[in-house]
């Protein structure tokens, strides 16, 4: 009887408390955005390919889907560190196949001996050059990702990857921790 | 935490520097220097403690503060974090001086240090040293031996004055390191009092009469009780008062939690003894019984494990008052400060989340949490 | 350090926290004010005030004219800056310039020729016969800016006027070592006040405070006789007690009016509007003298300075020739501004800015600096110290693991840098640095974000527009075939046979054309499959 007694309470208990989270999960329920949305804000939109992928938006549903989260070097050790973060997944390091973290960079064409001939132009995949057949070419510097795709297709090899100088304007200060003592070198 | 001293950019030749942020002033104050205040404030209750219980107490610090100044250097090594510097710190130190003040006069030496070196090796340096560890590393130790042996934690000596038979130099330094007196008396002998019985600490003393079922006045007839608690006890906790009033002249704690403290105790102890006060003791034997004044001002006041917001300060002092007074009154402990202390460490996280200051220019603060 | 007895004329409120530091003010501002020869070249920053750069209007090989315009701004935050002296512009090129970053940036560098030769100068004594517009128009255009520190443009910090019901001057200066503010006070008060008249005329109705703290009794003496001569009665003197950083824009707001400038909005919200002494006399000097701004008082101090004191320096003098001029002795550390809020110069050849109001040489073991840090112990002397009622150490341990939402929860960016909490902690943390490279993290990671959407932005808009024209050109194919179709239908209904197989073979035509049309788009949306 006993028994009996325990197993109706203990059923009767997790009927209601099933039922109070039931509930609540639809209640208060979090609309998030989709999994893919949220990879895809991490990733740093350079469309540059180097993970194997079209773009970064394929890319994202691949990791999604279960790739590997350290497919992208534009995005450096920090995009991998925040991927895991958001995935529950372990940091790993950069896949070196893949390419390595460089400095920010963009493209430069070298105006004089540009032909015309709009390879970079079809390769660009944020349109960030401007042109026409037969007629020189220039990259919109605020809107270059520093992607490395139009190199590649200049039949004159006259498109450079410049790095972005650092400027009063995009210097930050320091981590205190990760400040590397400094030798103090006296002026002469 | 290994963090090098930098020298600011100074390259004259204007190569890349690494430039080093202002305030380039520094108020001459230190860690070392508040350590060494703790520790300089507690020396009248050390001479309280050592006139009334004789010169164990000095032999308890002697054993805590080298177990965990070896323990320290020791754990740092394994951890491969500059030994010298932490060491300095003196908050090692700090907890094995105020750990040894909470010991009975003539603990085994052994206990002393597995008391200590629990408290630096998984009070402290489990958690990630200094600055991190949510406990109370003087007041695990002290648990930890209170609930492994409660036999030896609970005996006290009789107060000098009461003593049957005065505890020498020699016998205390044998009974610590061997178990024996030197001459022919025992251990029971000397931790005998006048009246025959072997002597509890006036808390223990009345927690015991009144589960006897005896009232309070007559609980408080026995020669140990006296004054504003017991004889020697209320001395020694005037002296720690008066060092923690030196603490905060000072500035090197602040007086918000040793007052909340008291303050808890009072506003559960005195509606207690209004209600029937032949079982509740009056608020004034707590606050000069047991370890209260070391516990307001020396260990609630360890700033890494305390709140630290204005109002948590006090959420966190009445906390401890409280609960201390109902483990004495209903718990089955007669002293209860390291537990409440424990217990709201434990509270800290919490308590500073939900205390946050209102920020200059800003709406109050408790609108904008979830 | 002597306190004033003058009783404040109107009541004084309290702000939480602060610091009593050394006050260190007694080093400089003994001496009158003085002036130092020319130096050999100037150095000035375009980038000397808050917002853009400005922009040259003069070429390498200029003469130019003392007050003479050699830069004028760029967008509504920028200022025009004007040549402190006669002389050849020799150079427009990037130096370094007075940022903590040591970075270069765009300069003009101007020889002088020695003859100090002044534009002409058209003075306006006749205030009353201005609008509006025309005196900010002269404010705007003498390039005078904020000269408490932050070069915030004047004439965009007046320009409001709808609401604005009282003017405080900020002669707190609270920080250590500086006195160019009590030294101007004391020297030229008349002028000051006559500059705060003329900001005041700009309003219809306005009450006048000015604050400073009660460490500067010769200072609040010149004020109230100024005061009296001019008889500018309605002028109030709020002595406020020392206490850094009681000078603050905020907290002195807070001491004078007992409220907050709430987050995010501006003191204009609150109907204030505040100005420093040093921009009162400048503004004074471009009416009255017709001056525009090209020289300030800067206080050159530190234990290695050996002729301390307040200085007329025209802008771009490098820190440099301060340092030869004043007989310093090899100093250890040169701070540009006070040393809770300055910052260590890379190197002394740099020019003064319009914000520079000192530069401290310091002596070995003058500033408590290099002190190794210790962990954190929680003791919460930051928090008694912040003076915005922060919680510093929480802000501190986020920051330094990178938990940037985090201290942005913590309300990361109402912290004014002042630097009292860094000042107290007893485990020597750099907690000031901690929040400026969180602050400056999270900005870079904003402006990353944008930099971001807007490719990818771009990169879905050609997407769509590649698939766009495929789609185009496959449609385009389907109905060439369709007419062929019907073509060849009506051709010869009798042979159907033959009209099917025609009809089948211009399908395969039509498909082979539109897969070399795809072929080509495919070569055209580059290496990306």
């Amino acid at each position: 009887m006993d028994l009996i007694t325990a197993v109706i309470i203990l059923a009767a208990l997790g009927l209601v408390f099933g039922a109070i989270l039931g509930f609540a999960s639809i209640k208060f329920k979090v609309e998030g955005d989709p999994i893919v949305e949220q990879i895809d804000d991490i990733l740093p939109q350079t469309q540059c390919g180097q993970c194997g992928y079209p773009g970064c938006k394929p890319y994202a549903e691949a990791i999604a889907n279960g790739d590997e989260i350290n497919k992208c070097p534009p995005g450096g050790e920090a995009g991998v560190k925040a991927l895991a973060e958001l995935l529950g997944r372990e940091v790993i390091p950069l896949d070196e196949e893949r390419g390595e973290e460089k400095p920010p960079s963009v493209a430069y064409i070298r105006e004089d001996e540009c032909i015309g001939c709009t390879k970079c132009i079809q390769a660009c995949p944020v349109d960030a050059i401007l042109g026409a057949p037969k007629l020189m070419h220039t990259v919109i510097i605020d809107e270059c990702t520093g992607c490395d795709l139009c190199v590649e297709p200049c039949p004159v090899d006259c498109i450079d990857m410049i790095e972005l100088p650092q400027t009063v304007a995009s210097w930050k200060w320091q981590q205190p921790e990760q400040m590397i003592p400094v030798k103090q070198v006296e002026a002469n | 935490m290994t963090k090098t001293t930098q020298l600011p950019g100074k390259n004259h030749k204007g190569l890349c520097m690494k430039a080093l942020s202002s305030p380039y002033d520094k108020k001459t104050n230190s860690v070392t220097q508040m350590m060494l205040w703790v520790v300089g404030a507690t020396l009248p209750g050390v001479f309280a403690l050592v006139y009334f219980f004789g010169i164990g107490v000095i032999a308890n610090i002697m054993i805590a503060c080298t177990t965990a100044l070896a323990t320290e250097s020791l754990i740092l090594r394994l951890r491969q974090r500059p030994v010298a510097p932490i060491l300095w710190d003196g908050s090692a130190f700090v907890t094995a001086w105020l750990l040894a003040l909470a010991l009975p006069p003539l603990l085994p030496w052994w206990m002393t240090v597995l008391g200590t070196a629990f408290a630096i090796v998984f009070a402290k340096h489990v958690y990630g040293g200094l600055g991190n560890n949510i406990f109370n590393p003087a007041m695990v130790g002290y648990v930890l031996l209170l609930i492994s042996f409660p036999l030896e934690m609970t005996t006290w000596l009789p107060p000098q004055e009461l003593a049957a038979n005065p505890v020498g130099v020699a016998d205390t330094i044998s009974i610590i390191f061997s178990g024996q007196a030197s001459n022919a008396a025992t251990v029971d002998m000397l931790k005998q009092g006048v009246d025959g019985y072997t002597m509890a600490t006036p808390l223990d003393h009345i927690k015991t009469q009144l589960a006897q079922g005896y009232r309070l006045p007559e609980a408080e007839s026995a020669p140990i009780i006296e004054g504003l608690s017991g004889v020697g006890w209320q001395w020694v906790n005037l002296t720690f008062l008066l060092g923690g009033l030196a603490l905060i002249l000072k500035k090197v704690i602040g007086w918000q939690i040793p007052l909340s403290v008291l303050l808890g105790m009072g506003i559960v102890s005195l509606p207690l003894f209004f209600a029937n006060s032949d079982q509740y003791l009056f608020p004034m034997f707590h606050g000069f019984a047991g370890a209260t004044m070391l516990g307001a001002f020396f260990i609630a006041t360890d700033p890494v494990t305390a709140s630290t917001t204005p109002k948590g300060r006090w959420i966190f002092g009445l906390g401890i008052g409280a609960i201390t007074i109902l483990i004495r009154t209903f718990g089955g402990y007669p002293d209860a400060i390291a537990f409440a202390v424990l217990l709201m460490n434990m509270a800290v996280p919490m308590i500073d989340y939900y205390t946050k200051t209102r920020t200059y220019g800003h709406a109050n603060k408790a609108k904008e949490l979830r | 350090m002597e306190r004033s007895n003058f009783a404040s004329e109107i009541p004084i409120h309290e702000i939480p926290g602060g610091i009593h530091p050394t006050e260190h003010k007694t080093r400089s501002n003994q001496a009158a004010i003085r002036t130092l020869p020319l130096a050999g070249e100037l150095i000035i920053n375009l980038k000397g005030q808050a917002g853009n750069r400005s922009i040259p209007v003069v070429e390498v090989g200029d003469k130019v004219l003392k007050g003479q315009m050699i830069a004028e701004c760029d967008g509504i935050f920028s200022s025009y800056q004007h040549a402190p002296t006669s002389g050849t512009v020799t150079a427009i090129e990037d130096r370094t310039i007075a940022h903590p970053s040591g970075l270069s940036d765009r300069c003009i560098v101007i020889q002088p020729d020695g003859e100090d030769q002044w534009r002409e100068l058209s003075p306006q004594t006749n205030i009353d016969s201005l609008d509006r517009e025309a005196m900010l128009a002269r404010i705007f255009e003498s390039g005078i800016v904020g000269l408490g520190g932050a070069s915030f443009p004047s004439h965009v910090k007046l320009k409001r006027e709808n609401g604005i019901h009282t003017l405080i001057i900020n002669a707190a200066e609270c920080e250590p070592y500086i006195t160019c503010d009590d030294k101007l006070l004391q020297e030229h008060a008349e002028e000051v006040l006559k500059g705060t008249e003329i900001i005041s005329k700009l309003y219809a109705d306005i009450n006048i405070v000015i604050g400073i703290e009660d460490n500067k009794p010769a200072a609040i003496d010149a004020l109230a006789a100024a005061r009296e001569s001019l008889s500018l009665s309605n002028i109030k003197i709020a002595v406020v007690p020392t206490k850094y950083p009681s000078g603050g824009e905020k907290q002195l707001i807070q001491l004078l009016t007992g409220k907050e400038v709430p987050h995010g909005k501006l003191p204009a919200d609150l109907g204030l509007v505040m100005h420093n002494v040093g921009t009162c006399f400048a503004i004074y000097e471009a009416f009255y003298q017709g001056k525009p701004l090209i020289q300030r008082l800067v206080t050159l101090t530190g234990d290695a300075c050996q002729k301390p004191g307040n200085y007329w320096v025209p802008f771009g003098t490098p820190v440099e020739h301060l340092i030869t001029q004043t007989d310093a002795q090899s100093p250890k550390h040169i701070i540009m501004g006070g040393p809770m809020m300055g910052f260590e110069l890379p190197g002394p050849n740099v020019g003064i800015v319009k914000a520079t109001n000192c530069i401290i040489m310091s002596a070995e073991g003058e500033l408590g600096i290099s002190e190794p840090a210790l962990p954190c112990i929680r003791c919460g002397a930051c928090m008694d110290a912040c003076p915005a009622s922060l919680l510093p150490q929480q802000l501190f341990w986020h920051a330094q693991a990178d938990e940037f939402d985090k201290t942005e929860e913590y309300d990361l960016f109402d912290c004014i840098e002042c630097g009292a909490c860094a000042y107290v902690c007893p485990s020597h943390i750099p907690l000031v640095q901690y929040y400026r490279y969180a602050k400056s993290t999270i900005r870079n990671n904003k402006i990353e974000k944008t930099k971001a959407e807007k490719a990818r932005q771009r990169h879905e808009a050609r997407q769509e527009r590649l698939e766009r024209v495929k789609r185009e050109k496959a449609e385009k194919h389907r109905k060439a075939a369709e007419a062929r179709k019907k073509a060849a239908e009506a051709a010869g209904k009798k042979d159907e046979k033959k009209a099917a197989v025609q009809a089948a073979l211009a399908r395969v035509q039509a498909k082979k054309k539109a897969q070399q049309a795809d072929d080509k788009d495919d070569s055209a949306s580059g290496e990306e499959s």
